[in-house]
């Protein structure tokens, strides 16, 4: 009675988990000759329930050893689940490390119908996608060579290109995407929103803030073995960078010394927080004489790292040690961590940039404009018809 | 539809067996994969791998028929090599084998599959090796032209029992041998000592009647006494086919322990 009641589901949901549990157990070396007792238990999934729908593209973050891999390797059969259920509604394609289980002395050709048979395709289907992946993966005049020989981003596209054409319904990717070009990068994006929009299921797992922003509909974010989060990907990206996936608020670095290189020093980088405005003070000294003039620029980014607002001020005077202090208005933040980066230039050999010199957390009413990167354009112009 | 669900609880062996059928493009392609990946970079191609253990057979084979004299009406050499091809299939299929899970967890603990498919695997690809080993004896036989028995035609046959029985203990170490590797690291010893037990240097009947009876439950008795029936004598004692039962027994057990453990094989290795 009860196992009927949970695999009664309704047919639009792809994958369905209750309560998913894995416990991995060791023991210590003294432990295991002489007691038998299990010294260590690590808790890599925990009570974990979701249900994704036919056609969502599900986003899962966490740090490292959070349990996504686990999670993937569970729903994919691998490993058993120490307690709990799952539901696939359809063909799923688990990829997971691919490019580690190629045989390095095999052609990289040979390693695509291998492992392809082994993920358990049809010799008919083999045949008639074999020359598109070669296609996809622009490694035409690698193919016929060893794995050995190729670079790992070579393998890592061979891979990718196996997994996407692929004719499962359900897609678990697990960081397919890492160690291939940004060119590659966009193909793959393009292509997968394509086979999401043929009605495939697929879920992510990434550390790239730009795959969960181009392709996922939905986000969780796992912590410990538990669902901490479940909505928005952006609402997710936030939370995730501001408390690191647990509820602990990760300490912000504050601008300690001074940085310097051949041509500036910057010491003092102080943040002021005020009612409406926030101001930036730094004292330069120059390291050698300048003729021309000195731009500053500074720059703000979100707590996704996407850039808000930026800054120049082109310094008028020669100047050997200076304070300068730049205000903006508080408006144009949302909440949450933000960093500054500073750059700074004068004649084309004189450069310095210093990518998230400080950290400072703002707390605004305006929820809303967290979730918009990029600067705000004041000047343009919005019509509407109709 | 085709819903998949996932438990905590292991497969029935019913539908273990069923799995195993379902994935034998899998099967065939780790045996496609496991000869491909030897001679990779080799001109030779099998022979390679056996090169070594020939020229070793056909030098101990003169040496021990100059020291020895047994009591055997046709070569030595012809009596010792058929008994070396099913030795060296038999050893070299069990150290594959039982090796097979802890030299492939990159995939294990990747892809979903029935796990029993890498011993078997291995069990197919063996077959390679046994062709070269018998291409080796039809040489010889043309040598000293000797003509093969009528039985030749069970040579299939007794391959495959060659094959079952490297499975039925291969299996069992490497499923032993998930968590804790001692009994892979302590078995090439015993199967070494193994050659020694089996009538491969000397004929069985060079023993005390008691042993040669012991002799019926040894399943690689039967195997490579089998052999000899088929490419020169054409006698065979049909009480050998005991071991075999012994050794099919031996592969069910493990097929079942596979199918209990199954889930958490990933987790061990």
């Amino acid at each position: 009675m009860s196992l009927q009641t949970t695999y009664n589901i309704s047919s639009d949901i792809a994958v369905k988990a209750e309560k998913l549990s894995k416990i991995y157990r060791y023991r210590g070396l003294i432990s295991s000759i002489f007691s038998g007792k299990y010294s260590h238990e690590v808790h890599a999934l925990n009570d974990f329930s979701f249900n994704v729908k036919k056609g969502e593209v599900l986003g899962l973050i966490g740090s490292n050893g959070s349990g996504k891999s686990t999670l993937m390797k569970v729903l994919s059969g691998v490993t058993q689940p120490s307690s709990g259920t799952a539901e696939i509604d359809g063909k799923l394609l688990a990829a997971i490390e691919v490019s580690g289980g190629f045989n390095p002395d095999l052609t990289g050709y040979n390693n695509l119908v291998l492992t392809a048979k082994i993920w358990g395709y049809t010799k008919e289907y083999i045949h008639k996608i074999i020359p598109e992946i070669i296609d996809f993966s622009e490694l035409k005049d690698f193919i016929h060579l060893p794995v050995k020989k190729y670079s790992s981003g070579m393998i890592s596209r061979l891979a990718s290109s196996l997994i996407i054409h692929s004719d499962a319904d359900i897609f678990l990717l697990d960081e397919v995407l890492n160690g291939s070009d940004l060119s590659f990068r966009r193909k793959m994006h393009k292509r997968i929103i394509e086979e999401n929009q043929k009605g495939k299921t697929i879920i992510i797992a990434s550390h790239t803030i730009n795959d969960i922003l181009a392709l996922c509909t939905r986000t969780i974010i796992i912590h410990q073995g538990k669902k901490v989060f479940d909505g928005n990907p952006f609402q997710a990206l936030h939370l995730y960078r501001e408390t690191g996936g647990n509820s602990k608020q990760e300490s912000i670095n504050e601008f300690k010394g001074h940085y310097t290189n051949t041509f500036i020093e910057i010491n003092d980088f102080i943040v002021n927080t005020e009612e409406e405005w926030i101001k930036f003070k730094m004292s330069l000294s120059l390291k050698v004489p300048i003729k021309e003039k000195i731009s500053l620029v500074l720059i703000l980014n979100n707590n996704i790292d996407s850039p808000i607002a930026h800054a120049i001020f082109e310094i008028p005077d020669k100047f050997e040690t200076t304070q300068i202090t730049c205000t903006i208005p508080r408006r144009i933040m949302g909440s949450g961590h933000h960093f500054v980066t500073i750059a700074a230039f004068s004649e084309p050999d004189h450069w310095m940039f210093i990518p998230r010199i400080c950290g400072f957390s703002s707390q605004n009413d305006t929820e809303k404009i967290v979730f918009i990167p990029g600067m705000l354009l004041s000047d343009a112009q919005w019509e509407m018809n109709g | 539809m085709n819903k998949i669900f996932i438990t905590n609880k292991s497969k029935s062996i019913g539908s273990y067996l069923v799995d195993i059928f379902r994935s034998r493009g899998v099967i065939m392609a780790f045996a496609r994969r496991n000869v491909m990946g030897k001679v990779a970079q080799t001109r030779l191609g099998v022979f390679v791998i056996l090169i070594q253990a020939i020229i070793l057979t056909l030098i101990m084979g003169m040496i021990i028929s100059r020291a020895i004299k047994f009591d055997i009406d046709y070569p030595y050499l012809l009596f010792l090599l058929p008994g070396m091809c099913g030795w060296y299939a038999f050893s070299y299929l069990v150290s594959l084998s039982s090796m097979s899970l802890i030299q492939h967890q990159g995939i294990i603990t990747k892809v979903a599959f029935p796990r029993i498919s890498l011993p078997i695997s291995f069990g197919l690809s063996v077959f390679a090796d046994m062709i070269a080993w018998i291409l080796v004896i039809i040489v010889l036989l043309i040598f000293y032209g000797v003509s093969p028995d009528i039985s030749i035609v069970f040579l299939p046959l007794l391959m495959l029992m060659n094959v079952l029985t490297g499975l039925a203990i291969g299996t069992w170490i490497a499923i032993l041998s998930v968590k804790n590797r001692d009994l892979v690291m302590i078995s090439p010893l015993f199967i070494g000592l193994g050659v020694f037990f089996t009538p491969v240097f000397y004929p069985a009947s060079i023993l005390p009647v008691w042993v040669e009876k012991l002799l019926y439950f040894n399943p690689l008795a039967g195997v490579v006494e089998g052999y000899r029936c088929c490419f020169v004598t054409g006698v065979y004692d049909f009480n050998y086919l005991w071991g075999f039962l012994l050794s099919l027994i031996l592969l069910s057990g493990s097929i079942f322990v596979f199918s209990k453990k199954e889930g958490v094989i990933a987790d061990y290795l």
